[in-house]
């Protein structure tokens, strides 16, 4: 293979593994939202053509790099890496070369909105901070802390005095402080690029492995089950709390010999599924979260935010929103994951076929749906201030993700293997219509609360449409098994 | 069509039968036809298995057995054909019926977020005929471990704790699909050995996949061999070793003596040089194998033999 053919493939790779893994929308999707950026650049007062062309590049050229650094992560498998020549070495030159692109496209869009150098500088800072998130996802997670540091602390004197001190330097030299500085990002940038992709030993090894979890947790919402033993006493605490209900549920059926079978047998599709092991990690996980929330509420990071209020509502909003999709997502992709125990399932005496399974799984799904809708629209209007208005929105946003529960009425046996863009779909539908909505309501200022009703006949609408071919389609479960 | 049926034989290296044979098949399976998509995998296939039979399904990977086996169980519904199991539609079988069905699938990590303990009482709770003592048996033979969970446990114990599962209400129908691949030798031992146990008993019909052919072999079961959607031949392991002949030679002389001696030709192979390799059995037991002439070599099969030339 020579050097050429080698590259070549590389790069190839990003297409044939969206069309293999059947994510086909990704490109169309990105066409799209490129244009969708060059019409709302276009459409805004005082912006030249040239500029909403640029938006168009910039947008285009970040959905492909992020397409082909996802991609290069994955080729960069640790065997291969190891005991294929020149795998590793192709995939860092290839990064490279995709970096410098990506640089120079930065560098055109900055100038020509005339500030090239800080432009460039800033994507630099991004390029670097992503590598080293991606390179050790744990910093990942302080992600959203740091910023929230950096905004509280940069209202103490000490934190004014330092960027004083810095604006000054910028102003005396602007020149050489910000070449120097975009020098020292390039370096580090370049230096940590090829650092993603690492050579096959233990570390790559373990790296990969953490990864691939990571992308089927988020993709697929599946955990693995052996992975448990690894997050040491508190992890394994944890599990154990969280799980107590779904045992205290699992010994109770497993000492009934009669009764509701199908609901019997929905607890041996495991707590990921079962409502009693979602209530366990809601109620674990939530008490953490409200336990870290109150400790940083306690130490004044997020006392200006959550005091006031009335800026919440929106990051509010848009995760109840998210939370109401990944509802309907985590259910499907449970399902997914549990087929090959449905298949036993389906062989236990009085187990219900057809119909008989059908509409009473969908009900069940549903009234799961819609508790947990109702739970997590408690547990976010609890901090928003009572102002009818906002609390208005609040709700309508999370009406947004109703019509989402429909899914969960459909053919099961056709349902077909979980992709990337399952979980991606549905969350960018749902922030079109919130869109839309928010949209509406400023063009015509029509009651917020007539959207609420709106995604709730539109939910309506669509059960009653779906309630026929549930019980007209074959047997739910195994899920999957005719698609 | 014809519908292949065996008996069990007599002259097996165990001998499978406690009691007498039920007349009803266990399994029928007539015109199935079964496929992914726009791919048919099982295309018309008729097959028959009668009470207390064991049969060993062998086939090339990809050729159905998997699907053939779900198939049977209702886990997937034909395109075409039917299924029975003791005489009931498979698409709707009484629960009396299902209580009589044991089902080991090809992957054994599952309810790997229970332990063994907690998966066997879960389904015990479903079953009205539940042999504890074998249970605590098996799992104390097998060694597995009752309190830890699914996902710890090795893949061989997992597929062992499989096994215990589906023996545990006394299944009249066992179907187990590849339940050794993960075994190493002293658990397939065990395994055949429980196996065999259970048939002589209790009488079931037994039906598995495996790749493992000297564990066929071994135990001397019936062979079926799945090819192009349909069961090629199906036949008491024993029997069909007798009477199969390998006769490789000139294409035309080989011809003659499989006519000469009437007999079945089940599997061809063409090689170079106008030479011909044909797997053929005698009309029955009691007709001798040709013997080997000038111009073709007439030797004995082995199970290897068969499965190559039967599942091509």
């Amino acid at each position: 293979m020579t050097a050429h053919a080698g590259w070549q493939r590389v790069l190839l790779a990003p297409l044939q593994q969206r069309r293999n893994q059947g994510s086909r929308w990704f490109w169309p999707a990105l066409v799209v939202v490129a244009l969708l950026m060059l019409v709302g650049a276009a459409l805004l007062p005082r912006v030249p053509l040239a500029w909403a062309a640029v938006t168009l590049l910039a947008t285009l050229a970040l959905g492909l790099w992020i397409a082909l650094v996802s991609s290069l992560i994955v080729q960069n498998e640790p065997h291969a890496a190891r005991l294929v020549p020149g795998h590793a070495r192709a995939l860092r030159r290839v990064l490279l070369v995709a970096g410098l692109v990506f640089l120079a496209v930065a560098g055109i869009v900055g100038a020509a909105f005339g500030h090239a150098l800080p432009t460039l500088g800033a994507t630099l800072l991004a390029l670097l901070v992503v590598a080293w998130i991606v390179r050790m996802p744990a910093l990942g997670m302080l992600g959203w802390i740091v910023p929230m540091l950096v905004s509280r602390a940069s209202k103490s004197p000490a934190f004014e005095a330092m960027a004083g001190a810095a604006s000054d330097a910028m102003l005396a030299r602007p020149g050489w402080v910000a070449a120097g500085a975009t020098a020292a990002l390039l370096a580090a940038v370049a230096w940590s690029l090829p650092q993603l992709l690492q050579g096959g030993d233990v570390r790559h090894q373990r790296s990969y492995r953490a990864r691939t979890r990571l992308r089927v947790f988020v993709r697929h919402g599946r955990v693995d089950q052996t992975r448990w033993a690894a997050t040491g006493r508190l992890g394994c605490v944890l599990r154990e709390l969280s799980t107590w209900p779904y045992q205290r549920v699992l010994a109770r059926i497993s000492a009934q010999r009669s009764g509701d079978v199908l609901g019997r047998s929905l607890v041996g599709l495991g707590p990921v599924f079962h409502w009693s092991g979602q209530l366990g990690s809601a109620l674990v996980f939530g008490a953490i979260g409200l336990l870290l929330l109150s400790v940083v509420w306690g130490v004044g990071l997020l006392g200006a935010h959550l005091g006031g209020a009335s800026g919440a509502v929106w990051p509010l909003s848009l995760g109840l929103m998210t939370f109401v999709v990944n509802l309907s997502v985590a259910a499907r992709t449970a399902l997914y994951h549990s087929r090959r125990e449905q298949a036993l399932l389906m062989l236990l005496p009085g187990m219900p076929r057809a119909a008989a399974l059908n509409r009473p799984l969908a009900v069940r799904l549903l009234i799961q749906f819609v508790v947990t809708w109702a739970l997590g629209l408690l547990a976010c209007a609890a901090f928003v201030p009572v102002q009818a208005r906002q609390f208005g929105w609040l709700v309508t946003l999370a009406c947004v993700g109703l019509p989402w529960g429909a899914l969960l009425w459909r053919d099961w046996s056709r349902l077909p293997p979980p992709s990337p863009m399952t979980a991606a779909a549905p969350v960018v539908g749902v922030m079109l219509l919130a869109a839309c909505a928010v949209g509406l309501q400023l063009v015509f200022d029509w009651p917020v609360w007539t959207f609420a009703l709106g995604f709730v006949w539109l939910t309506l609408a669509l059960l009653a449409w779906r309630w026929r071919g549930v019980a007209a389609a074959p047997s739910a479960f195994p899920v999957g098994r005719r698609s | 069509m014809n519908t292949v049926t065996t008996t069990p034989s007599s002259s097996a290296g165990v001998a499978l039968h406690a009691t007498p044979p039920d007349p009803a098949p266990s399994v029928t399976a007539s015109g199935l036809c079964v496929g992914h998509g726009t791919q048919t995998v099982i295309d018309g296939l008729d097959w028959a298995l009668l009470p207390g039979q064991v049969v060993g399904l062998l086939g090339r990977n990809g050729a159905g057995k998997t699907t053939l086996l779900e198939s049977l169980l209702g886990l997937r519904e034909p395109t075409a054909g039917t299924v029975r199991l003791f005489d009931q539609p498979v698409a709707t079988l009484d629960d009396a019926l299902r209580a009589r069905i044991g089902y080991v699938p090809q992957q054994s990590d599952l309810f790997e977020w229970l332990t063994p303990a907690q998966m066997l009482g879960y389904f015990k709770s479903f079953y009205p005929r539940w042999n504890e003592a074998k249970v605590e048996g098996l799992l104390s033979k097998w060694d597995i471990a009752r309190d830890k969970r699914i996902a710890e446990l090795s893949g061989g114990q997992q597929q062992r704790l499989a096994i215990v599962r589906a023996l545990a209400h006394e299944p009249d129908l066992l179907v187990l699909d590849e339940p050794v691949a993960s075994l190493d030798p002293a658990g397939r031992r065990d395994f055949l050995r429980e196996l065999v146990d259970q048939v002589l008993n209790r009488g079931t019909t037994v039906v598995f996949s495996t790749h493992i052919l000297s564990d066929l072999e071994r135990v001397a079961f019936n062979v079926a061999f799945l090819s192009a959607g349909r069961i090629a031949v199906q036949a008491p392991l024993d029997e069909l070793l007798e009477t199969t002949r390998r006769l490789i030679g000139p294409a035309a002389e080989v011809q003659a003596l499989v006519q000469a001696q009437r007999m079945r030709v089940i599997g061809r192979a063409a090689l170079d040089a106008g030479r011909l390799q044909v797997l053929a059995r005698v009309a029955d037991a009691t007709t001798p194998a040709p013997q080997r002439t000038a111009a073709v070599n007439v030797e004995p099969v082995t199970l290897e033999d068969l499965f190559m030339g039967l599942t091509q």
